[in-house]
């Protein structure tokens, strides 16, 4: 699949049919979140894979965005190679979350899975649910399953509205 | 108005429970008063909801809700007096919640 159609083309999916996923699917789907760039090359990744029924349930309990019963969720969570963090150790750990969440999400879509990206879930609750130790620290969810909507391209601003050539707000002149 | 009743399982109170939890933490983002407001509303609503199962005598383990209820009781005032405690107090009944649950979910 070409990867510009295939970013241009990924959509967030909320609604799903109730259709398992295999795990050779979901194996690919991690493979690629491990090749992501990240900091260092510490590849801090953490990947738990949810796909039992009443693990799902009690889960999707304290996420309050979810409203639809996922195939499978992979929590992204990274375990720092430091005991103390910075605010800027943080962001990087944060930032290859979010690139192997890319990943997942993009991979999924070539595998005609859908996926949607969820930050709103209540971590301590998350921890104690999947027993997540103390020096991982959860940062990102992703729903998988197959599609059971389309729906439709959200506008995007122009490129001309984004971006800047050389300083901010310089206009971008081809 | 008819009397019908409505019934609500024990689980539905539970899922309802921490459906109300979570979002009053996830809403909270901030530290002024209007910020703050709408977790306060939901954690009220979750204590009306535990109140209201408790007079229904329909839950095999009352002393849990009661607990949570009056933890819920608490954690409205301290809005008034101490915001950070109060945002702990929210993720701290996530945190509460879940416990409970999954080991409803182990019996």
């Amino acid at each position: 699949m070409d990867l510009i159609k295939t970013i241009q083309e990924r959509r967030s999916i909320r609604k799903y049919k109730d259709e398992p996923i295999d795990d050779i699917s979901v194996e690919k789907i991690i493979d690629a979140a491990r090749w992501a760039p990240n900091a260092g090359n510490y590849n801090s990744w953490r990947f738990i894979v949810i796909t039992s029924a009443a693990q799902k349930k009690l889960l999707l309990n304290f996420c309050p965005g979810i409203d639809d019963m996922p195939a499978a969720l992979i929590v992204i969570c990274a375990k720092p190679k430091q005991k103390k963090l910075k605010e800027a150790t943080r962001l990087m750990y944060m930032a290859d979350c979010a690139i192997a969440a890319q990943n997942i999400a993009l991979t999924a879509y070539s595998l005609n899975i859908g996926s949607c990206i969820v930050v709103s879930f209540a971590d301590k609750a998350l921890r104690e649910i999947l027993e997540i130790p103390e020096d991982v620290q959860p940062y990102l969810m992703v729903t998988l399953g197959y599609p059971g909507e389309t729906p439709e391209p959200p506008a995007r601003l122009p490129i001309s509205e984004i971006t800047y050539r050389d300083s901010y707000g310089k206009e971008w002149v081809k | 108005m008819t009397e019908k009743g409505l019934l609500l399982g024990e689980e539905q109170f539970y899922d309802l429970l921490s459906f109300l939890v979570s979002s009053a933490y996830l809403m909270a983002q901030g530290e002024e008063l209007e910020e703050l407001y709408p977790s306060l509303r939901l954690i009220d609503a979750a204590k009306r909801l535990s109140n209201f199962a408790l007079d229904s005598g329909g839950l095999d383990d009352e002393s849990w809700v009661t607990n949570f209820s009056n933890k819920c009781e608490k954690g409205l005032e301290l809005m008034e007096i101490d915001k950070e405690a109060f945002t702990e107090f929210l993720s701290d009944s996530t945190f509460m919640l879940a416990k409970e649950m999954k080991r409803r979910e182990d019996i």
